[in-house]
C-alpha cells in the first residue's frame, strides 16, 4: 500500500492538464490587467479612460480590452493609427483595416495594401471587389504571403460584437478569401458609415485562433 | 569579379559588401539614440526590410573575430575537398560586430524599452532593402542563389537548387534577424520547421561530406553576424521557373508523431517502440484491454529515459474476497526504457527496456527494439521477452552468451518489489514490431502492430486471441490530450487516454500579484527610501523586511525568512522598488538574507548594470551578471537607519490537506481530507516553539484493515492506528534552536513531538559553502514511538536514529545526488541513494531507494523501500506567487524498514540560498512573453517536439 501526504494532490494532478491550459492562460492580448479585461458584454461604462488618449475596444477570443493610442486623429483617411494594449503589444490600423499586429501570439508584422477605392464607394458598390494583400507572418517567418481577397456586401449578419450603435444603420461588408490554402482566414467583417465613409467596426483575424473585433471607444469618440 | 575575389578575397569581397551596403548604412550621431527613435526619424520605404536590420557594435567585433578563425582553423583540419572553397569564401567575410535585434518594428519598440536597443557613439544602424532570394550554402563549397517564394521550407530550397534533397540530413536556417534554428529535412528526421525568409542563408552539409554538428553550428552562428544574405559572389543564381517545385506541404514537415501505447510506454498499441518523449514530459495514459485496467504514469526525466509505475487492475479476478471484498485484483510495477542511441540516416534508433521490473512480476517481460522513420512512417521491430516475448517461438539469441538464457524460471516473487536479476531477458524469446503512419490529416495517426504476445501465458486467465495483428488510430485532441481505440487480439475493441504535458515548461501569468514596478532609466534625484519603500517590497517580492538602512553608496535591506522559487524573479522586482525609491548615488542594494535569523548570504545588486539590463538590450560583451552572492556581513556602524521593523513574534496559519492510499486491498483510493492549523511562536529568532493541529473531517480510513505482518518493529504499519484512533490530533510540537558554528557551519536542536509518530529530541550539523556543489550534513535523534491517538502518550518503543548526508550537484544534466548512510528507524543499518533532476522552471523528478540490513522476508512485501517523486514550485501553476512547491511522492508500499524520521527542520532546506543554483531557476516563459516569436515553441497541436 502506498502512503503520501501531500497539501494539494490536485495541484499535481491538475499539473498535467495545465498543459493544455497555460497557452489559454496566456491569452493573444496578454498579461491584460484586471483594469483593461473584462468579459466580452460586461458594462463598458465601469471602465475607466484616460481622456488624454484615444481608445480602440477590442474584443479578442471571449475578452475585452482597451487598447489606447496617442496618435492624432486615428480616424482620418490614409492615417496609419497606432493602438497599444496594457501588455505592450501593438496594433495598427489604417482606413479600417488591420495592417499591423505585433507582440500578439500571431504577428502582422508588415502588411503592404495596394491603393484602395473608399470606403464610401465600397459601400455603394453592387459587385465584389477583388484586390490583393501582401502579409509578413510570424512566427515562422512566413513573409510575403499574398491574399487574394474579395470584398462585398452582405445583410447584417446575426452575430456581431458592436456596441452602441444599430446595425442595420450601417453597411456591412465582408472580405474572403478566394481560394481556401493553408494561409487563408475566416472572413474579415466591416460595418461602414455609409455617410461619413469610413469604418465603425471591423472584425478581423489573424489567425485561426486569434479573431479580433474592434471598434472606437467610447462611442463619443466616433 | 570572382577571379579577383579569389586573388585578393580578403580586402575586395569586404569592400564588395562595404560598397553594397553603403548607401544604406547610417551611423548614430546622437549619443543614446533609441532604436525606435532612429527608425521613425526616418523616412519609410515599401523596400525597407527590418528583418534584416544590422546593429553594429565594435566591442562585439572581437569575440566574433574569433569564432570565424576558429571556424577557419576547424575547415583547415577537416581536410575535405570543399573545405578550401568554404575557406576562401568565409574568410572573405567580414567581421561585423552585429547584435541581434528582437523585434524591428519602431511603433513596438518604443513601448518595449527592455528590447529597444539604444545605439552608441561608434555603434551602426543599416536598414537594408528587402531582398528577394535566399542563399544556399553545400558543404562542397558550391552557392546557389535561389529565389524566394512564400510557403517554401529548406528542402524545397534544396530540391529546386541542386536535386540533392535526399543527400542531405540537416540544414541550419540562419534568418536575416540573426536567428539560427537546425531542421531535419531527410526522410528519417523531418520536422516541422520555419520558413526561410528573404534574404537567409542555409547552410546545408552534404551527408556523404560527414561535417559534424559542431561544425554546422559554428558556420551558422557566424553566418548570422552577416544580416542579410547577398554576398556569394559565384554564387548560381535559381530563377524563379526553377522555383516551380516550391510548395510547401504541412503534413510532410510535421515532427514525428510519438504516442503512449497501453502501457503508458511510448509505442504502437501493446508494442513498445525506440522513441521517447522530450526531456522533462510527465503523462498519465489510463487505457482498458479486458480483462486489464490500466492507469500508468510516466515521466521522461532525461532525454535517453523513461521511467514510470502503473496500476494494472484485473476485473476478471478479485484481489482477495477475506481482505477486499468484491474489489478486483490491482498489481503495481515499474517499467523502465533506456535510448541506446539515436537514429541517424541509416541506422535505427534503438532502446532496451523492462516492462514490469519488480514487484509480482506478474507482467515481468524485457526487450530490445528499433525505430526507424521513413516520412510518414515509423517502422518498429524488437525482439521480446517474459511477457513481451511469450509466444517464444525465437530462440534466445542471448543463449550464444550462456546456455542459461535458455531458460526462464518463474521468478521467486516471495515478497515481491526485488529486482530478478536472474530472469531478464532469459527464455524464449518473440519478434514484434509495428508501423505508425502520420496521416495527412495532422492530428491523426494510424497504427498496425504484431505483438509477441499469444496470450497463453497470463498470470490468471488466458484471453483468447484471434490474431497476433493490432490495429489502432491516435487523435491527438489539443496540446495535452491523445485518444486511441484499438482492434486487439483479433476480437477486443480498446481505448487509452493519455493526458501529457511537458512539465519543464510549466508556467502561469502572475495575473494576481501586484504589476511590478516600472524600471526607469534614470534614477531620482530625492531620496524617497522609507517606510513605503519597505510596505512595497514585501508586497512586491513576498520578502519580510526587517530593517533598511543607507551606507554610504549602497543600501541593505535585512530579509528573514524569505521564500522564492524564482529567487532572480523577486529580486528583480524588489531592485525595481529600491531603483525607484533611491537616490542616484546610491550605486548598489544589498538583500541581506537570513533564516530564522541565521545570516546566510548576502545578494549584491549592482545598481547601474541593473538597471541597464532592465531598461535595454544589451550586446552579449556587456551582460556581466549583476547579481552576485556573496557570505554574510554585518551593517556598517555608521549606517543610516531609514525602516526598522519588530518582527512578528507569533505566526499562525490555517490550511486543508490530503493524505491518501492507493491500490490497496480495501480501496484503491483511501483517503483523509483535514483541517489544520500551524503556529510558531519565536522566543528569538534562532529558536522557536512551533506546532500544528489536525482535525480530519472527511475519509474512509474506516475501510483500512489490511496490516500484512512486519518482522520488524513497526514503526510506519501501525498507519491504520495513527490514521483512525481519534479525529484530532496533535502531528507536531518541539522547540527548535538554529544557528552557525562557524563559517559555513550550521547546527540545530530540537525536542518535542517530531512527527505524527515519534516523539524526541536531536540534532543536525551541516557544513555548506555558498556556490559549493558539495555539502554533508549529520543529524542524530533519540525518539519514541508515540500513541495513536497522537496527544502526549508515548509507547515503550524507542530508537536511536539518524544519518550521515552527502549532497552533491553533479553538474549533470542538473542533478543532485544524495547519499545518506547511517541507523532508521526500526534500527536497521543502511544507505538510501536519492537522485532528482530540476528542471530551469524548478520542476523536479526524482527517485530514491533504501537498501538496510534486514533480509526481504524480514522486510516484507516490497523487498526494500524506494519510490520516485515530483516536485512543482506553486509558482508554476498559480496566479499569484507563493515561493511553496507542491511535492507527490510514490512509495510502492509504506513498511518498517528504511523507514527515516519526518523531521520538520532540514538545515539543507534552511540554507537553500547558498546554491546558486536558485539564482537560475526562472518561471518557463510563456509563449506570449517570448520577444521573437519565431523562438517561441511549436505548437503542440500535432505531435511532440524532438
Amino acid at each position: 500500500m502506498t502512503i503520501i501526504l501531500i497539501r494539494s494532490l490536485f495541484i499535481v494532478i491538475a499539473a498535467l492538464a495545465l498543459g493544455g491550459c497555460a497557452e489559454m492562460a496566456a491569452t493573444p492580448i496578454a498579461a491584460l490587467t484586471a483594469r483593461v479585461v473584462q468579459p466580452a458584454g460586461a458594462p463598458a461604462a465601469e471602465v475607466k479612460l484616460d481622456p488624454r488618449f484615444a481608445y480602440l475596444r477590442v474584443s479578442v477570443n471571449g475578452a475585452v480590452a482597451f487598447l489606447a493610442s496617442d496618435t492624432l486623429a486615428p480616424d482620418s483617411p490614409g492615417i496609419t493609427s497606432v493602438w497599444y494594449s496594457a501588455g505592450r503589444e501593438v496594433l495598427r490600423l489604417q482606413d479600417g483595416r488591420l495592417t499591423g499586429a505585433v507582440g500578439t501570439s500571431t504577428e502582422w508584422r508588415a502588411v503592404r495594401l495596394p491603393v484602395l477605392p473608399e470606403w464610401r464607394e465600397l459601400a455603394q458598390r453592387e459587385a465584389p471587389f477583388r484586390w490583393r494583400r501582401v502579409r509578413d507572418v510570424m512566427p515562422g517567418y512566413r513573409l510575403g504571403v499574398e491574399d487574394a481577397l474579395l470584398l462585398r456586401r452582405i445583410a447584417v449578419p446575426k452575430q456581431h460584437l458592436l456596441l452602441g450603435r444599430k446595425a442595420d444603420g450601417l453597411v456591412w461588408l465582408e472580405e474572403t478569401f478566394e481560394e481556401q490554402s493553408a494561409t487563408a482566414l475566416p472572413p474579415a467583417r466591416y460595418a461602414v458609415d455609409a455617410a461619413a465613409g469610413r469604418v465603425v467596426y471591423g472584425e478581423q483575424c489573424i489567425a485561426g485562433d486569434l479573431c479580433l473585433a474592434w471598434q472606437r471607444w467610447p462611442l463619443s469618440a466616433e | 569579379m570572382r577571379a579577383m575575389c579569389i586573388r585578393n578575397r580578403g580586402r575586395s569581397c569586404a569592400l564588395a559588401v562595404a560598397l553594397l551596403l553603403a548607401p544604406l548604412l547610417a551611423c548614430a550621431d546622437e549619443p543614446g539614440m533609441r532604436l525606435s527613435e532612429w527608425l521613425a526619424a526616418r523616412p519609410a520605404s515599401a523596400d525597407d526590410y527590418p528583418a534584416g536590420l544590422l546593429w553594429q557594435v565594435p566591442e562585439e567585433e572581437a569575440a566574433q573575430a574569433g569564432l570565424r578563425a576558429a571556424l577557419l582553423q576547424r575547415l583547415d583540419a577537416a581536410g575535405n575537398p570543399g573545405a578550401g572553397r568554404l575557406r576562401a569564401w568565409l574568410s572573405g567575410l567580414p567581421v561585423t560586430g552585429r547584435v541581434p535585434v528582437s523585434i524591428v518594428d519602431p511603433d513596438w519598440l518604443s513601448a518595449n524599452l527592455r528590447h529597444n536597443p539604444v545605439v552608441r557613439p561608434g555603434q551602426r544602424i543599416s536598414l537594408p532593402q528587402r531582398p528577394r532570394t535566399v542563399e544556399l550554402i553545400l558543404s562542397n563549397g558550391r552557392h546557389y542563389r535561389v529565389a524566394h517564394r512564400s510557403g517554401a521550407h529548406a528542402p524545397d530550397y534544396l530540391a529546386a537548387a541542386t536535386g540533392l534533397a535526399g543527400d542531405v540530413d540537416w540544414v541550419w536556417v540562419v534568418q536575416p534577424d540573426g536567428l539560427v534554428k537546425r531542421f531535419g529535412v531527410a526522410g528519417w528526421n523531418r520536422q516541422k520547421q520555419d520558413e526561410p525568409a528573404p534574404g537567409a542563408w542555409l547552410w546545408a552539409p552534404l551527408r556523404s561530406d560527414a561535417w559534424a554538428v559542431e561544425l554546422g553550428d559554428d558556420m551558422a552562428e557566424f553566418l548570422a553576424t552577416q544580416g542579410v544574405a547577398s554576398g556569394a559572389d559565384g554564387a548560381t543564381e535559381m530563377g524563379s521557373d526553377s522555383n516551380g517545385a516550391l510548395a510547401a506541404d504541412p503534413v510532410r514537415d510535421a515532427d514525428l508523431f510519438i504516442s503512449a501505447n497501453d502501457w503508458g510506454v511510448i509505442g504502437l498499441l501493446q508494442t513498445p517502440t525506440a522513441r521517447m518523449r522530450p526531456a522533462g514530459y510527465g503523462a498519465m495514459t489510463l487505457s482498458r484491454t479486458m480483462p486489464y485496467s490500466r492507469t500508468n504514469v510516466f515521466l521522461q526525466p532525461l532525454e535517453w529515459l523513461e521511467f514510470g509505475f502503473r496500476y494494472t487492475s484485473v476485473s476478471d479476478r478479485y484481489y482477495g474476497v477475506a481482505i477486499a471484498g468484491d474489489q478486483s485484483y490491482k498489481d503495481k510495477s515499474m517499467s523502465l526504457k533506456l535510448k541506446l542511441n539515436d537514429e541517424s540516416a541509416y541506422v535505427p534508433q534503438v532502446a532496451v527496456g523492462l516492462l514490469d521490473m519488480t514487484g509480482t512480476g506478474l507482467f515481468a517481460g524485457e526487450y530490445v527494439v528499433a525505430s526507424k522513420r521513413t516520412g510518414q512512417w515509423d517502422w518498429s521491430l524488437g525482439l521480446g521477452w517474459g511477457y513481451v516475448g511469450a509466444r517464444g517461438d525465437v530462440s534466445n539469441p542471448l543463449a550464444k552468451l550462456s546456455p542459461a538464457f535458455n531458460t526462464r524460471v518463474k521468478p521467486v516473487v516471495g515478497t515481491g518489489g526485488n529486482f530478478s536479476w536472474s530472469t531478464y531477458f532469459r527464455g524464449p524469446a518473440a519478434l514484434f514490431g509495428g508501423m505508425q503512419y502520420h496521416t495527412r490529416w495532422e492530428p491523426l495517426s494510424l497504427k498496425l502492430e504484431y505483438e509477441g504476445n499469444n496470450y497463453r501465458h497470463e498470470p490468471f486467465h488466458n484471453p483468447a486471441q484471434s490474431s497476433p495483428w493490432n490495429v489502432g488510430a491516435v487523435y491527438r485532441a489539443g496540446r495535452a490530450l491523445d485518444v486511441t481505440l484499438g482492434y486487439e487480439r483479433g476480437n477486443l475493441l480498446t481505448l487509452s487516454l493519455t493526458l501529457q504535458t511537458d512539465m519543464a515548461r510549466l508556467a502561469t501569468p502572475k495575473l494576481d500579484d501586484p504589476a511590478p514596478v516600472p524600471v526607469s532609466e534614470f534614477a531620482p534625484a530625492k531620496n524617497a527610501l522609507g517606510q513605503a519603500t519597505a510596505l512595497d517590497l514585501e508586497r512586491q517580492s513576498g520578502w519580510s523586511v526587517r530593517r533598511i538602512v543607507q551606507e554610504g553608496d549602497r543600501v541593505r535591506v535585512d530579509i528573514d525568512g524569505a521564500k522564492a522559487s524564482y529567487w532572480r524573479e523577486s529580486l528583480d522586482r524588489a531592485g525595481a522598488v529600491l531603483h525607484r525609491d533611491a537616490p542616484a548615488e546610491v550605486k548598489s542594494f544589498v538583500f541581506a538574507h537570513s533564516q530564522s535569523g541565521v545570516p546566510l548570504a548576502d545578494l549584491t545588486v549592482d545598481r547601474a548594470g541593473w538597471v541597464a539590463r532592465q531598461t535595454e538590450p544589451l550586446p552579449p560583451a556587456q551582460q556581466a551578471d549583476t547579481v552576485v552572492i556573496r557570505q554574510p556581513a554585518a551593517a556598517s556602524q555608521s549606517a543610516a537607519t531609514v525602516y526598522q521593523a519588530e518582527p512578528a513574534r507569533f505566526q499562525f496559519e490555517p490550511g486543508m490537506g490530503l493524505k491518501y492510499n492507493l491500490g490497496g486491498p480495501d480501496g484503491f483510493i483511501l483517503y483523509q481530507i483535514f483541517a489544520e492549523g500551524t503556529a510558531r511562536w519565536k522566543l528569538r529568532d534562532d529558536t522557536w516553539l512551533q506546532g500544528g493541529v489536525q482535525l480530519r473531517f472527511l475519509d474512509n480510513y474506516d475501510k483500512f484493515r489490511y496490516t500484512q505482518g512486519s518482522l520488524l518493529p513497526h514503526v510506519r504499519t501501525y498507519l491504520r492506528e495513527y490514521m483512525t484512533s481519534t479525529r484530532l490530533t496533535l502531528p507536531n510540537l518541539q522547540f527548535t534552536h538554529v544557528g552557525k558554528l562557524a563559517a559555513n557551519q550550521y547546527y540545530s536542536v530540537y525536542g518535542g513531538f517530531l512527527e505524527s509518530m515519534f516523539a524526541g529530541a536531536g540534532g543536525e550539523w551541516m557544513y555548506r559553502a555558498p556556490g559549493s556543489s558539495v555539502a554533508l550534513g549529520i543529524d542524530w535523534n533519540r525518539v519514541r514511538q508515540r500513541d495513536f491517538r497522537q496527544d502526549s502518550g508515548l509507547m515503550d518503543y524507542r530508537v536511536n536514529t539518524g544519518h550521515a548526508t552527502l549532497y552533491w550537484d553533479t553538474g549533470w544534466n542538473d542533478v543532485l545526488a544524495t547519499l545518506s548512510a547511517g541507523r532508521y528507524l526500526a534500527g536497521d543499518r543502511g544507505v538510501t541513494v536519492d537522485m532528482a533532476r530540476t528542471f530551469p522552471n524548478g520542476v523536479r523528478f526524482g527517485g530514491y531507494f533504501t537498501k538496510t540490513n534486514v533480509t526481504a522476508v524480514q522486510f516484507g512485501e516490497g523487498s526494500f523501500d524506494k519510490g520516485i517523486y515530483v516536485a512543482i514550485p506553486f509558482d508554476a501553476m498559480m496566479t499569484k506567487t507563493s515561493g511553496k512547491m507542491a511535492t507527490l511522492v510514490w512509495q510502492p508500499l509504506l513498511r518498517d524498514g528504511g523507514a527515516r524520521l519526518d523531521r520538520a527542520v532540514r538545515l539543507y532546506d534552511m540554507t537553500r540560498l547558498l546554491d546558486e543554483r536558485e539564482l537560475q531557476y526562472r518561471p518557463a516563459e510563456l509563449d506570449n512573453n517570448i520577444p521573437i516569436p519565431s523562438q517561441r515553441p511549436l505548437q503542440w497541436g500535432v505531435s511532440a517536439p524532438q
